[in-house]
């Protein structure tokens, strides 16, 4: 029974250990969905931009690997705001006829072109160099320095990004536009640049994420796909737009999925379900509560 | 208009004589381009016709951004195979009970999605169609996993006029449907529903029917051309349910033109069409960027194209590629 406990400790580890990465996909969906009420169905693409730049950077250009998750950050930062300023601008400018509708079929196509785009460039499943090698024992659990540093410097940035969003004066303007966009819009912030940032800051969040996990899970076209499916799940449990309840999510996301493969019995399978009990939570609260978790329940005018 | 007025009101020959004229020239095809490979292009390009079609009525007319229609395709698929080679059934039934069962998921989806807005909506059915793609992954030892799962035949016939001929049953009765529908006064209320869903309940409008039915109809013919699609490829594989599938289904749809009944049935013609001439052409664009640009290319560049035409489209021409162009042609022959 004492070998079941310390597994169970150790997965429980592992489990705080993977939410900070899904944690840090989930609050940039959540700075975006907040402030211009798009789901960014292309956020696993900013994921591969992050990653493949740091790959080409470490492996092609020989660039310092620190040095090269920084320049991954500013590619993510740079690809959101051209990405905002291209394709989703007519929308905050009332230009498109059905928004809604409009900012799911736009991020779809961009998320399908950049994929698409990466399978003609480079398809190939490879990824960097570790940033740090060794390992720690907790344990009976060996974690690799990579993941360790991963959440490290996620919780770092998303540190910096309540900092920001608290304590600063364009963090507040961001806020006021989530919270009352006619009224911040009347008090002299012009939204569409918080707009604009708010994009750019959730992709390189995501980049970030990607750049940090490319020696861990491989960079390939598809490489985004399931990290943004986590952070839709998470983002609906955390209630859409709350960025406290999205890193609450992803805490409750990672224990759902560690614990979940405690208790299934066929290791091969139990890998393979993994991304399926998020999933499933995905649906049982949504049936429950379509809202989610912590989501207010709006009311219909 | 009731589902019986609205079939009625498409009798008048004025209204039927393009149609008609089309599938017979659509029939006349195994004969005219013989039984290659332009005929099986032709038969994927109806596969996907259905499925464009019942998308877009969910998504177009309805204003539910389904993303389940290729994970409804595998259940079909998956369904009628695992009968027809465990439970050795004709593969005539395998086909009723792939239909009958990807019914029920949409009507479970259905069902499930009914108090969401259009992102939540989105987002359940991706997870939905994730969910389906790993069990189908993983449960090795009933599907085969990855590696792929051999379907008998329908047909003990090497012809593929017959199974041309099935499709484009399947195909007509999907366009009859849909056109049906849309004509109807459920037409009417399913756009009610997708402009202003509360308006619409106020109205007396059934949303939650309505909702349901626009789902479950679409799972039922999904489910049905993918029980098709297996026992003509004889080859199924979690792939089915894959991200650029679907991607595939919605640019046919959004290049035709959402929300109009003809859009996505050329939209699929035309992408299909694209997609086999792109893959031909594919050494010579590599050639071309080779010398050009010394730069050679890892992968295909077919789904490039795709890519590109969808977010061009949706940015630039949000009606479509090609029904402005039909209006166009159809006002300057009204005046």
């Amino acid at each position: 029974m004492g070998g079941f406990l310390s597994y169970f400790f150790a997965q429980l580890l592992n489990a705080l250990i993977i939410s900070a990465i899904y944690a840090l996909m989930a609050v940039g969906l959540t700075l975006i969905f907040g402030i211009m009420k798009v789901i960014n169905f292309a956020h696993g693409e900013m994921y591969m931009i992050g990653g493949y730049t740091a790959y080409f950077l470490i492996t092609r250009a020989g660039v310092n690997p620190f040095a090269a998750l920084a320049i991954a950050a500013v590619a993510g930062l740079v690809f959101g705001a051209v990405v905002e300023r291209a394709f989703l601008r007519p929308m905050s400018l009332g230009r498109v006829e059905r928004p809604g509708e409009y900012a799911i079929l736009i991020t779809f196509a961009i998320s399908v072109f950049m994929r698409n785009l990466m399978i003609v460039l480079y398809p190939f499943s490879t990824g960097p160099p570790p940033y740090v090698v060794g390992k720690v024992k907790v344990g009976p659990l060996t974690i690799g320095g990579d993941r360790i540093l991963a959440s490290a410097v996620s919780i770092a940035v998303l540190a910096a990004l309540l900092f920001f969003l608290y304590k600063t004066w364009p963090g507040r303007a961001m806020r006021a536009v989530s919270q009352n966009r006619p009224m911040a819009s009347a008090l002299g912030i012009n939204p569409i640049r918080v707009d604009n940032w708010s994009f750019a800051l959730g992709s390189m969040m995501a980049a970030v994420a990607g750049a940090l996990m490319a020696p861990i899970f491989l960079c390939s076209p598809s490489m985004g796909a399931m990290p943004a499916i986590k952070g839709y799940v998470i983002i609906v449990l955390g209630g859409m737009g709350s960025i406290l309840g999205s890193i609450v999510g992803s805490v409750l996301l990672g224990l759902f999925e560690s614990l979940g493969s405690v208790f299934m019995p066929d290791p091969t399978r139990a890998l393979a379900y993994r991304d399926v009990y998020g999933l499933l939570v995905l649906v049982a609260v949504l049936l429950l509560r379509p809202y989610g978790l912590f989501g207010e329940r709006e009311r219909e005018a | 208009m009731s589902l019986a007025e609205a079939f009625r009101a498409q009798l008048k020959p004025r209204k039927l004589a393009l149609p008609i004229a089309v599938f017979t020239l659509l029939a006349s095809a195994p004969f005219t381009i013989g039984e290659g490979y332009w005929l099986h292009v032709l038969i994927f390009a109806m596969y996907y016709a259905v499925l464009a079609q019942f998308w877009n009525l969910e998504a177009g007319y309805t204003g539910q951004f389904s993303f389940a229609y290729m994970a409804y395709s595998g259940i079909g698929a998956y369904t009628s195979a695992l009968t027809v080679i465990h439970l050795k059934i004709s593969p005539a039934l395998g086909f009723l009970l792939g239909a009958l069962v990807a019914m029920v998921a949409g009507l479970f989806l259905g069902y499930l999605t009914l108090r969401m807005r259009a992102v939540y909506l989105a987002l359940t059915t991706i997870a939905f169609s994730e969910i389906m793609r790993i069990v189908l992954t993983a449960e090795y030892w009933l599907t085969r996993g990855a590696l792929g799962l051999s379907v008998p035949p329908l047909l003990s016939t090497p012809s593929k006029a017959p199974y041309f001929y099935i499709i484009l049953g399947i195909f007509a009765a999907s366009v009859v449907v849909v056109h049906v529908i849309v004509n109807s006064k459920y037409g009417l209320f399913i756009r009610a529903i997708r402009e202003d869903e509360h308006a619409a309940s106020c109205m007396g409008v059934n949303t939650v029917r309505y909702r349901v039915m626009v789902t479950t109809i679409g799972a039922l013919f999904s489910g049905l051309v993918g029980a098709f699609y297996a026992h003509y490829v004889l080859l199924i594989s979690p792939n089915m349910i894959v991200f650029s599938e679907m991607a595939k289904v919605i640019c046919m749809s959004v290049v035709g033109g959402m929300e109009t009944i003809y859009g996505p049935i050329i939209g699929a013609f035309f992408i299909q069409f694209l997609d086999e001439y792109l893959r031909t052409m594919n050494p010579v664009i590599n050639e071309f960027f080779k010398r050009t640009i010394n730069f050679t290319a890892k992968g295909e560049w077919r789904l490039l194209v795709f890519g590109a035409i969808l977010l061009a489209t949706i940015r630039l021409t949000p009606q479509g590629l090609i029904a402005p162009l039909v209006s166009r042609v159809a006002k300057r022959r009204g005046r």
